[in-house]
């Protein structure tokens, strides 16, 4: 199965570009803006968002801030322009993993999202593995 | 960090602005009331009627300098030693002082004026750097990550996405090239430097072509888009270039501020005295324009709330296509309600047949 994949962005030919790199690979979803990208990712649940910071109406900040409030699971890359990179710094602060610089290359895109896929799949067997001990310690008692 | 602090105090609110001026005020008053016959304290008004000038405007600034005049001229030390002697004297002073502070009083005024000025511009062009740049960064990120793609499936990529990234590619080259044309030609509007040679031009032509470049768009928003035009084309003198730029800034608007499933319509009629105008409007179903905004956007750069919530961009395009027409001796007029969309026309002479020829065979005796 597919892991699945949400690029949220304003702008049609982003989305659409951005899609066709990662679609071999992943299950991609697609919004133009934060509140439809806050509506994907509660009901599909990603495990991997690229969030463009502006965008009209609810900016990238504020969807990466309700999803931290909302303490949903995605990793968060920010899409930033380089006009915006204090804003991006900011960011790391809130929560996203990372950013990826406009105009960015397909293989920084595509390592982006195999390394958090790779990171997603350690974190999830840690986290099976350290489920046992407890468990023993519990029939234990 | 200190003279921060000074700054943030003094840009706080007007109560504190006027606080500080009043307690200033007190101190040289009261101090000069105390050394008066010794030592002259008047420059030092200017302390106080600066702080409440510059915070809270020109009137606060007059009341400073009458109430430094009341306190001066109510002082009894003056009306004992002086105002029995010789009253011009005491009147005199007054003058003096009234004229010298009123002048320190209106020189703030103007000053911060042009300081809030110039900072209101120069936020504007910060403001519009910003923006060209981010969308010229998702043009680009479209333009390379569609060429990279395209490259890499050289040989097995099937038809239908090759298809959608050249669409896709192409959209992005539309925009950065629109945008760079609307940017430069302000440049150049700017500096007075902007020529227009007009020709004859069918204006139904014209709309087609720039139709034709929009209709992926409307495919996409699912926009219903009608065109009413006359049977005969209308002939009218102008650069074909700089229309095509007013009408594609039309269009592109329309687009833009018209949801998705909505409506446009071009149309172009005869109108005027005895039919010899060409009339050109742009109707949509957008998001309109509230009066109040409609004077700013003639200022160029400015966005309402409701455009800058809906969709990117700098704010220029009424303004450059305004400006253009009034190259052509005529000028953009738009009737729009707020939430109920908006009407973009404009009108332009019609040539009649011998004109025509006539015009053109002047352009071609002057190549």
């Amino acid at each position: 199965m597919k892991q699945k994949i949400l690029i949220v962005d304003d702008d049609e030919n982003i989305l659409f570009v951005v899609k066709a790199a990662v679609e071999a690979q992943f299950e991609v979803f697609t919004a133009s803006g934060g509140e439809a990208g806050l509506e994907i990712i509660k009901t599909e649940k990603p495990f991997l968002v690229f969030l463009d910071i502006a965008m009209p109406g609810m900016s990238g900040i504020r969807v990466l801030e309700i999803i931290k409030e909302l303490g949903l699971e995605p990793v968060v890359w920010m899409l930033t322009g380089n006009e915006d990179l204090e804003t991006a710094a900011f960011t790391l602060k809130g929560g996203a993993s990372g950013y990826l610089t406009k105009p960015f290359d397909v293989d920084q895109l595509r390592s982006v999202a195999f390394n958090a896929l790779a990171d997603a799949e350690k974190n999830h067997k840690q986290a099976a593995a350290e489920d046992k001990p407890w468990r023993v310690k519990k029939t234990g008692t | 960090m200190k003279l921060d602090k000074i700054k943030n105090f003094f840009a706080g609110t007007r109560s504190r602005a006027l606080t500080t001026g009043v307690a200033c005020f007190a101190l040289v008053s009261a101090a000069d009331y105390i050394l008066k016959n010794e030592i002259s304290l008047e420059v030092f008004y200017f302390i106080p009627i600066f702080i409440l000038t510059w915070q809270l405007g020109r009137n606060w600034g007059f009341a400073a300098t009458a109430a430094g005049i009341v306190v001066w001229l109510t002082d009894e030390r003056v009306f004992a030693a002086d105002l029995a002697q010789n009253y011009q004297i005491v009147v005199w002073n007054a003058v003096v002082r009234l004229a010298f502070f009123s002048t320190v009083v209106i020189l703030m005024d103007e000053m911060k004026k042009l300081v809030s000025r110039e900072r209101a511009v120069s936020k504007l062009k910060s403001d519009m750097i910003h923006t060209v740049s981010h969308e010229f960064n998702n043009a680009l990120t479209g333009l390379s990550t569609g060429l990279y793609l395209l490259k890499e499936g050289d040989k097995d990529s099937d038809e239908a996405i090759r298809s959608q990234l050249y669409t896709s590619m192409h959209g992005s080259q539309q925009k950065l090239a629109l945008y760079v044309k609307n940017i430069l030609n302000e440049a150049r509007m700017e500096g007075g430097r902007f020529k227009i040679e007009k020709r004859p031009v069918a204006l139904r032509d014209l709309a087609q072509g720039c139709v034709d470049s929009i209709t992926e768009l409307l495919k996409q928003k699912n926009i219903k888009f009608s065109m009413q035009m006359p049977e005969k084309p209308l002939l009218v003198s102008a650069d074909s270039e700089a229309l095509a730029l007013v009408v594609s800034n039309l269009l592109g608007n329309a687009v833009k501020y018209t949801p998705a499933g909505g409506e446009i319509t071009v149309r172009i009629e005869p109108a005027g005295a005895r039919m010899h105008n060409a009339l050109f409007s742009v109707e949509d179903s957008g998001i309109g324009i509230s009066l109040a905004d409609l004077k700013r956007i003639a200022d160029g750069f400015y966005r309402t709330a409701e455009a800058k919530a809906e969709s990117e961009g700098f704010g220029l395009g009424l303004k450059i296509a305004n400006e253009l027409l009034t190259l052509h001796g005529s000028h953009l007029e738009i009737s729009s309600e707020k939430g109920r969309g908006s009407r973009f026309y404009f009108e332009l002479p019609v040539l009649s047949a011998k004109e025509a020829v006539k015009a053109e065979a002047q352009t071609v005796h002057k190549a």
